[in-house]
């Protein structure tokens, strides 16, 4: 009960994604030194350290902000394998979700920044017959949520995904 | 339902969207949704001020020609919707589209002439500005001929625009120094269809994609450049259960689109093309009969393809011969087959040859003067067909007439109640050897207006040099700083699309009205009101009495009676109700034409096609061990040109905020370059510095970088500081799409 307080306060304090790679949340936050070393590296100044909260110091990304372009520098230079160093098809830091209301290409305009701008291009989101954006092995990556033009945004993240979970535990 | 209780309800989806998410997965967060208020903030927020009242209006970027109403309020542009009864776009936009209104109230508008003074600029008055170009001109003119000054414009002005520059370069001043940034792009493939039809004549219509039962489409990205083009092309090809071949040395989102991608090496089109053609032939899969009725020179090509054989072609091409004889069986079976090109073979030394060995395969399998067939090119400017019509070229008059011939000439100067001497015998300069003519010092002065070759042009290190060069230079232009300005010495305040009313071409021949919609800003005028001035101080008042852009129009007019352009039947009354209605419309009775040439009587030599026998040619510049990657260039779907436009759309910019360079991961292994890295490339003529993106879209042996960062985003971002100063042998159209680099870790 408590640990599903401690999250519940965590996401509405902090809404944003760990780098690519990560532990999930309980070992996360049990093995990061928070040197700060990921935020060094990251040539997109993606990631920042939480300034507050129960995730105080450790790695965290608003994709609203500067999402990850999944270039998978950072699991290279952490000390404690608190990033695990995987492929970026299994970067598992989350899984986005496109809101067909809002999306132009769905109510028939044409944008598709977010298939356009996607690091794992015809993966994780593909284009169906008329043009549509569909999300498929998406890792969570936040760059279809940043490059989104509509207000709201038609794209929402999830912080949790099939790859994430990845041995038996579950996200936060 | 209201449209608030529309917004409430899909809010409420989402929210419900929300929860069942959240419920899915226990407390995981949901990214980009403030659970307390950010959305709901949002939803409610009103984005501008509603529109008072709408004009209708076409989209300014792309040649597709969308038809858009303008919503103004309290005197400013506030909202741009797509024209639900548009012929094109039926309500539709592409993501430029929908961002019209950010390009026009930017922090670097040109508000007032400026001067040059010392290093920086001083406002002047109106008055002050046109009477020193006038006056400079003259004496510059006087002293050196008139063939010492000349102009440079966009491909994305309208017609009565252009029409103005024509009548006051080549009828006034007379010097035929009038050329287009069209250079830049569809030169080539202008050329090429001239060579082939015998005559400028673009012949399909959007409607021939839902006809068609194969797209064959090379060198061109339409899912980037031409986004509603494409999606109209995605439906048809879909409801048609139609093929789409794609020929492209990058995996482009329309080749990821496509059934089959033919991958070749940069620059090797013509033996592709000359190989599919031997195939055609030697298959039997060609009407030798009708094809010796249809066109001139078939034997010769007949006789010239049988050495590239399949086997021929994909040593050359790296494809391999079953890819080769399969795409000409396909093309020899289609019932009805559209061709469409794009800078990938304009953009090249021999972009004319690329563009008639294409056009011969349309051409021998009977692929033309049939609905849902024949060559289709969309031009990548807004304006691009009306250039070619009012002949804002250094070798046109107005109706596609060539200024080489006496009687187009006299024609002309009656209309334009000038001296038929006055109009120069000799084609005018191209840019090329504008730029070159400065350099030696036969061009002392230049007026650009909304043109930016310092940005655009190949090799920016030698056109910054030779801009410096210029005796006096006019910049006429509605941003400023932009990377050409900055050379000028009197800066002229234009007027940007909505603040100024006219009519515009579409890639398909359809006319289409814009009106104005709003004052410019400041002192901003509307851009042929500024050349008009200059004229009349110049002492051409009597050339130009217009007081309205329809006055304009109408002259225009009379110029295009009997000419393959004839839009006499239009007026600016009845294009409000006739939306992109396509020439010839010779009578006010005639409803367009929307296929050109279903009589198969041909403007060429015995009214036939011209066929070409061509020969490949490598590059200016081979890759070699120094430099060993082909350096190609090109768009992307969020950018415009040289961004003075889009590079102020939050956007769009958040999209694509820098230049990348797309690298094959082999070739990054070799040069120990990983993603995201920054990579200096660098070039016999410059270097510039950019980021990797690491990826097999991009052929082995070849890198990909946008082209629209000039040297204002960072003297190091400037892809043309790499490309080779090469062009086309016929169009002088620059080969941006090949040159030799090499690349390191920065």
């Amino acid at each position: 009960m408590l640990s599903f307080l401690t999250s519940l306060f965590a996401s509405l304090t902090a809404p944003s994604l760990r780098p690519p790679g990560a532990l999930n949340e309980k070992r996360l936050l049990a093995t990061c030194i928070k040197c700060g070393r990921c935020m060094e590296v990251c040539p997109y100044k993606s990631i920042t350290l939480a300034d507050w909260g129960p995730r105080y110091g450790t790695p965290v990304i608003d994709p609203l902000k500067m999402p990850c372009y999944l270039c998978m520098k950072c699991p290279e230079v952490c000390p404690t394998g608190s990033l695990r160093k995987v492929k970026k098809e299994e970067a598992g830091m989350g899984l986005a979700h496109i809101v067909k209301d809002t999306c132009l290409s769905w109510q028939g305009d044409i944008c598709n920044l977010c298939y356009k701008r996607c690091p794992l291009k015809d993966k994780a989101i593909t284009l169906d017959d008329d043009l549509r954006p569909v999300i498929e092995d998406c890792v969570g990556c936040g760059v279809c949520l940043y490059v989104c033009p509509t207000k709201p945004k038609s794209i929402l993240i999830k912080t949790y995904s099939p790859q994430r979970r990845g041995g038996a535990e579950q996200n936060i | 339902m209201s449209k608030k209780d529309e917004k409430n309800v899909s809010m409420q989806l989402d929210r419900r969207e929300f929860i069942k998410l959240s419920a899915a997965v226990g407390a995981a967060t949901i990214v980009g949704y403030d659970p307390v208020f950010g959305t709901i903030r949002e939803a409610f927020a009103e984005d501008a001020p509603k529109a008072e009242k709408w004009f209708m209006s076409v989209c300014p970027y792309c040649g597709t020609g969308c038809g858009v109403n303008v919503g103004v309020a309290k005197g400013k542009v506030v909202a741009v919707k797509g024209m639900e009864d548009h012929p094109i776009n039926k309500g539709e936009l592409c993501i430029l589209g929908k961002n019209l209104v950010g390009m026009l109230y930017t922090k670097d508008r040109l508000v007032s002439p400026m001067k040059k003074d010392g290093s920086g600029f001083k406002k002047i008055g109106w008055d002050e500005a046109t009477a020193t170009v006038a006056g400079r001109f003259k004496e510059i003119m006087e002293k050196n001929g008139p063939d010492s000054v000349a102009m440079y414009i966009s491909a994305s002005e309208y017609i009565e625009e252009y029409y103005v520059y024509n009548k006051f370069v080549k009828g006034c001043l007379g010097t035929n120094n009038l050329e287009s940034s069209a250079r830049l792009c569809w030169a080539s493939g202008v050329v090429g269809i001239v060579k082939a039809f015998g005559a400028d004549s673009p012949p399909c219509a959007f409607e021939d994609l839902e006809l068609a039962d194969l797209f064959f489409v090379a060198g061109y990205n339409p899912s980037s450049s031409k986004p509603i083009f494409f999606k109209r092309l995605m439906k048809a090809k879909k409801d048609s259960k139609a093929t789409m071949i794609v020929v492209d040395p990058r995996k482009t989102d329309t080749a990821r689109k496509a059934d089959v991608h033919l991958q070749i090496k940069p620059g090797t089109d013509v033996v592709l093309y000359n190989a599919i053609t031997n195939v055609l032939i030697n298959e039997g899969l060609v009407n030798e009969e009708e094809a010796r009725k249809l066109t001139n020179n078939y034997d010769k090509l007949k006789e010239h393809v049988q050495k590239s054989t399949p086997k021929y072609a994909s040593e050359v091409t790296g494809l391999t011969e079953k890819e080769i004889t399969d795409t000409a069986r396909t093309i020899g079976k289609a019932k009805a087959a559209l061709f469409m090109w794009g800078q990938g073979l304009n953009q090249s030394r021999i972009g004319t040859r690329k563009v008639t060995s294409l056009l011969n395969i349309p051409f021998i399998t009977g692929n033309i003067g049939r609905p849902g067939a024949g060559p289709f090119a969309v031009t990548g400017q807004s304006t691009a067909m009306s250039l070619r019509e009012v002949g804002g070229l250094p070798h046109l008059l107005p109706g596609f007439r060539a200024v080489a011939d006496e009687k187009f000439r006299a024609d002309v100067a009656a209309i334009w109640s000038v001296d038929a001497k006055k109009i120069a015998p000799k084609p005018g300069k191209t840019i090329v050897d504008i730029m070159k003519g400065i350099e030696a010092g036969e061009i002392k002065a230049l007026w650009i207006i909304h043109s930016n070759p310092a940005a655009t042009f190949p090799d920016t290190k030698w056109v910054r040099e030779t801009l410096k060069k210029t005796e006096f230079l006019v910049v006429q232009d509605c941003y400023h700083p932009t990377e050409t300005s900055n050379y000028a010495h009197i800066l002229l305040p234009g007027a940007q699309w909505s603040e100024k009313g006219g009519t515009m071409t579409n890639g398909e021949r359809g006319l289409n009205l814009i009106e104005q919609a709003v004052a410019p800003p400041g002192e901003a005028r509307p851009d042929l009101e500024i050349v008009m001035d200059v004229a009349r101080k110049m002492g051409f008042e009597k050339e130009f009495p217009y007081k309205k852009t329809e006055e304009i129009f109408e002259e225009f007019k009379t110029c295009t009676k009997g000419r393959p352009n004839d839009i006499n039947g239009l007026t600016y009354e009845r294009l409000r109700k006739d939306k992109g209605i396509q020439w010839p419309v010779p009578t006010a009775e005639h409803m367009g034409t929307k296929r050109r040439f279903m009589d198969r009587k041909f403007p060429g030599a015995e009214g036939k096609l011209n066929l070409h026998a061509n020969d490949h040619l490598e590059p200016a510049e081979v890759i070699d061990g120094e430099f060993p990657l082909f350096l190609i260039t090109g768009l992307v779907n969020e950018q415009f040109h040289s961004r003075t436009r889009t590079g102020k759309i939050d956007v769009l910019n958040k999209a694509v905020s820098e230049p990348f360079i797309e690298i094959h991961p082999d070739d990054a292994k070799k040069n120990k370059v990983k993603e995201s890295d920054m990579v200096k490339v660098s070039s016999r003529r410059g270097s510039a510095t950019v980021r990797a993106t690491i990826t097999d879209s991009i052929i082995k042996g070849a890198v990909f970088i946008p082209y629209h960062f000039g040297y204002l985003a960072g003297e190091d971002k400037a892809v043309n500081n790499l490309t080779n100063r090469s062009f086309d042998e016929a169009a002088k159209q620059p080969e941006y799409k090949a040159c030799a680099v090499k690349i390191k870790k920065a």
